[in-house]
């Protein structure tokens, strides 16, 4: 361990305060609406609640996990997620294993490389791609949600970088043995390949899960919205006023709900099955490297 | 070749007669209106509202009212959209975008205009006569039948406004009772006392914590809408002045814009003192009416103007959470100590509509006759209200479900307000209470049999209470409705083609101009600049327009 100089341990200091700083300009706004989701109906409307709960209920929760609607949605989406991940997976993977090539190797790469890299900046536009989903008769199923998205070509473009950073060598010691292209992939090049397969796994995960939109406009039964768009329904619409007296009377734990905390528990709620996922893919990131397998 | 002919025409021919012979046929009166269709008939609707609440195992799709359509005219009715707000203009644009409209429809104003112009819409002129039911007739009338004009493009009818009475004023005050007796203050009876009650609700320290920590009148950014809480139509209305009503003149014989009189004026420069005082919270200008809420819960505001809506939400918690709290409410006043003339209007927002491709456009008017004889019957009983009603046991408001429901052009509150007050007052008895205004009534009694006291385990009756009790919010709107200080907007149409153009851009400098008046970075004089340029970017075109408008439909006749 060297002498830090004293430079250095004030930079040290800083550092660490400014990091932490920044950790908490994250964390507090979640914090705040987990103290929110809850507390009690008086405190909330007041905007007493900062970051501790004030009058503890777990009410809102409770009002949340019993409405079917929740799971249902919750279901759409663990299945979305499943689905969508692994079609973007699978042309990921298709599309960029070709373009990693080169010329003289893939003589059409120029033509599909164009082929896929126009429509990343030029769109058909909203109305058009719906007309599209509609007409090919994917309304109201959960195919909207994922087939118009399976190839994103962001993740073809890591995915294209991180191939043509495995040593050719390779490729060529494979080729050799007498494997052919498909073998090569998937017996050589994926195995080598899981950092960066993580990374995308993540990425489509946090993207399909966190999604909203495509389910507002693609799915017409509410009974078949995935999470967000359902959070995203409850958020615009959720309004306790429009709970009637009569209700409140039958059903007195209405009358703990305020819109604003319901919709903290909801947000919560949506959030925990990302915030547990996260760091077991995290540990992808470090592993798998090609470091020592081509000698000379 | 012509064998085969012959062979094929009498196979369609005896398919025909088959499905003749089997298809029952639809059930009609001597004026040729269908009662029943024979075969059952399904119609795809997009539905525009809210998620109501169900009973356990019911949804949008299995429920009373569903049902009721199965059972007495064999529509089965299937929703397959139910959105709200910017959610249901997504999916409406969408479906018009893509030619997949429904069968039954929501739109808003220029959907309905451009749909109907473009015969995309079922033209009902005709069924309208046939098929209207008395109740349905009267509830869509109102008084003049002004509002349901509107539905007419180029003198045909292509569906009909969703009437539901009446945009209140948000010009109703609510006060803390309990403030103004520990500071021994009367309650306000001119503008001018009640700025004086705002100075001291300031200042005071009403709430006795020895801090600086109350706002004499709460305030929210809203310059041109009505808003729940802590609008400024109150303080404008004492001057005679308004934020977004259009105005008619007798003398003159012309509309004009309410927001840009004398008297708009000289209620921002009030405004603009108290602001100048610190009477009015500094921050009014980023805060919503759910963050004035907000502070009247938190107990830092005892004074604001409002509407009838959400007494339930703010008040009750400030009453939970200050249990001294003690709120009275009262109508605007002006400079002499009457009641104010304030700014209503009609609402015209959702078009019921039949698509033209569909084969039974007459259902339009069946389901809409299937809501209004139940729920604006009279003759209803108790028993149909707990089916198609509030459920009696869950508290689920059941009439939430039905398709193409509307409530009386003329509101319902008022006339339940009116009844109720008879009863309140012994001078009719409870016979004459319709079945929900019953329930009102049992509620404002009970709440003034208690003393007129919160009682937190009685929300209920403390909400009927407060609302229809002879003290109530709603007792203060009819009395100005009836005395004709409730003023209705000249102009309530669909948006006139400027108005689609230009009025978010006036609105969006109405509010600009009116928060820097009241904060002091404009002065009062700023306001004559704001009409210039209000009438100079759109506004005289606009005015023309309304005035088109209107003497086409009041003036020339």
């Amino acid at each position: 361990m060297l002498k830090r100089t004293k430079g250095e341990k004030i930079f040290a200091v800083i550092n660490v305060i400014f990091l932490t700083g920044l950790a908490l300009v994250c964390l507090l706004p979640i914090w705040n609406l987990l103290a929110v989701s809850l507390s009690a109906k008086n405190y909330v409307q007041a905007n007493m609640v900062s970051l501790a709960p004030l009058g503890f209920t777990t009410s809102n929760y409770h009002y949340m996990l019993h409405e079917s609607s929740f799971w249902e949605a919750f279901i759409v989406s663990a299945k979305r997620v499943f689905l969508g991940v692994a079609v973007n997976l699978l042309f990921t993977i298709c599309a960029a294993y070709p373009l990693s090539k080169r010329k003289d190797q893939f003589g059409a790469r120029g033509f599909y490389a164009a082929f896929f890299l126009i429509p990343m900046v030029f769109t058909g536009g909203l109305i058009p791609t719906y007309l599209v989903v509609s007409n090919v008769g994917l309304i109201d199923s959960i195919w909207a949600l994922v087939l118009p998205e399976a190839l994103e070509m962001y993740y073809v473009l890591l995915m294209m970088n991180f191939f043509r950073g495995i040593p050719g060598e390779i490729e060529e010691a494979a080729l050799v043995d007498g494997a052919s292209w498909l073998t090569t992939l998937v017996k050589v090049y994926l195995p080598l390949s899981l950092p960066s397969l993580a990374t995308i796994t993540l990425y489509a995960l946090v993207h399909h899960w966190n999604a909203y939109f495509d389910g507002m406009i693609y799915i017409n039964n509410t009974h078949n919205y995935p999470l967000m768009t359902y959070l995203r329904s409850v958020i615009e619409g959720f309004d306790t006023s429009d709970i009637r007296p009569d209700e409140i009377a039958a059903d007195p734990i209405l009358a703990q709900l305020t819109g604003r905390s319901v919709k903290a528990a909801g947000i919560i709620l949506c959030t925990v099955p990302m915030a547990v996922i996260y760091p077991f893919l995290q540990k992808f990131f470090v592993h798998g490297l090609t470091v020592g397998s081509v000698k000379g | 070749m012509k064998k085969t002919l012959v062979f094929l025409v009498t196979l369609v021919m005896l398919a025909t007669m088959c499905s003749f012979g089997l298809a029952e046929a639809d059930v009609v009166d001597e004026q040729g209106r269908i009662v029943r269709y024979g075969e059952p008939v399904h119609l795809t609707a997009y539905f525009c509202r809210s998620m109501p609440r169900f009973n356990e195992g019911d949804d949008i799709n299995h429920n009373a009212w569903i049902q009721r359509y199965k059972d007495l005219y064999n529509i089965e009715l299937e929703i397959v959209v139910l959105a709200n707000g910017d959610d249901y203009k997504q999916k409406m644009t969408m479906a018009i975008a893509s030619d997949k409209m429904p069968d039954l429809m929501y739109l808003d104003g220029n959907q309905y205009t451009q749909l109907a112009k473009a015969g995309k819409l079922a033209d009902v002129t005709d069924l309208f006569d046939l098929y209207c039911g008395d109740i349905l007739r009267s509830t869509l009338m109102g008084k003049d039948g002004k509002v349901f004009e509107q539905s007419y493009v180029n003198g045909r009818l292509y569906g009909f406004t969703k009437t539901k009475g009446m945009v209140y004023p948000s010009t109703m005050l609510y006060i803390r009772k309990d403030w103004l007796d520990k500071l021994n203050l009367e309650a306000p009876k001119t503008f001018d006392d009640l700025v004086k009650v705002a100075y001291a609700f300031a200042n005071d320290d009403p709430d006795g914590n020895g801090q600086n920590d109350t706002y004499g009148l709460g305030l929210c950014n809203e310059m041109v809408k009505p808003s729940d809480y802590g609008s400024l139509q109150g303080v404008l209305a004492a001057y005679g002045g308004f934020s977004n009503t259009w105005v008619y003149d007798e003398e003159s014989g012309t509309v004009s814009y309410g927001a840009l009189n004398e008297g708009t004026k000289k209620g921002l420069e009030a405004l603009a003192k108290m602001y100048a005082d610190g009477v009015i919270d500094k921050e009014f200008g980023v805060k919503k009416a759910q963050q004035v809420g907000e502070d009247i819960a938190a107990g830092k505001t005892g004074m604001y103007f409002g509407t009838a809506g959400g007494v339930l939400y703010y008040l009750s918690d400030c009453m939970i959470n200050n249990p001294e709290a003690e709120w009275i409410s009262m109508n605007a006043m002006d400079l002499e100590g009457n009641d104010a003339t304030v700014g209503s209007a009609y609402t015209l927002q959702d078009w019921f509509a039949v698509n033209a491709k569909c084969e039974h456009p007459e259902a339009l008017f069946l389901l809409a006759n299937a809501f209004q004889n139940v729920i604006n019957n009279p003759k209803t009983t108790q028993e149909e209200l707990n089916t198609y009603g509030i459920d009696p046991v869950t508290g689920v408001n059941k009439a939430s479900y039905p398709y193409f429901a509307c409530d009386p052009a003329e509101s319902k509150d008022l006339t339940y307000t009116r009844t109720i007050r008879q009863v309140l007052k012994g001078e009719a008895d409870e016979s004459i209470l319709a079945p929900e205004a019953l329930k009102y009534y049992m509620g404002a009694k009970k709440y003034a049999e208690a003393g007129n006291k919160y009682d937190p385990n009685d929300i209920t009756a403390w909400q009927y209470g407060v609302n229809y009790g002879l003290d109530g919010v709603h007792q203060h709107y009819l009395d100005i409705y009836e005395s004709g200080k409730m003023l209705f907007s000249a102009w309530f149409g669909t948006e006139t083609p400027t108005m689609v153009r230009k009025m978010s851009t006036l609105n969006d400098l109405q509010a600009e101009t009116f928060t820097k008046i009241i904060s002091g970075s404009a002065s009062v004089d700023s306001f004559d600049d704001f009409v210039a340029s209000w009438n100079r970017l759109g506004g005289e075109d606009i005015t023309k327009e309304v005035n088109e408008w209107y003497a086409e439909r009041y003036l020339n006749q």
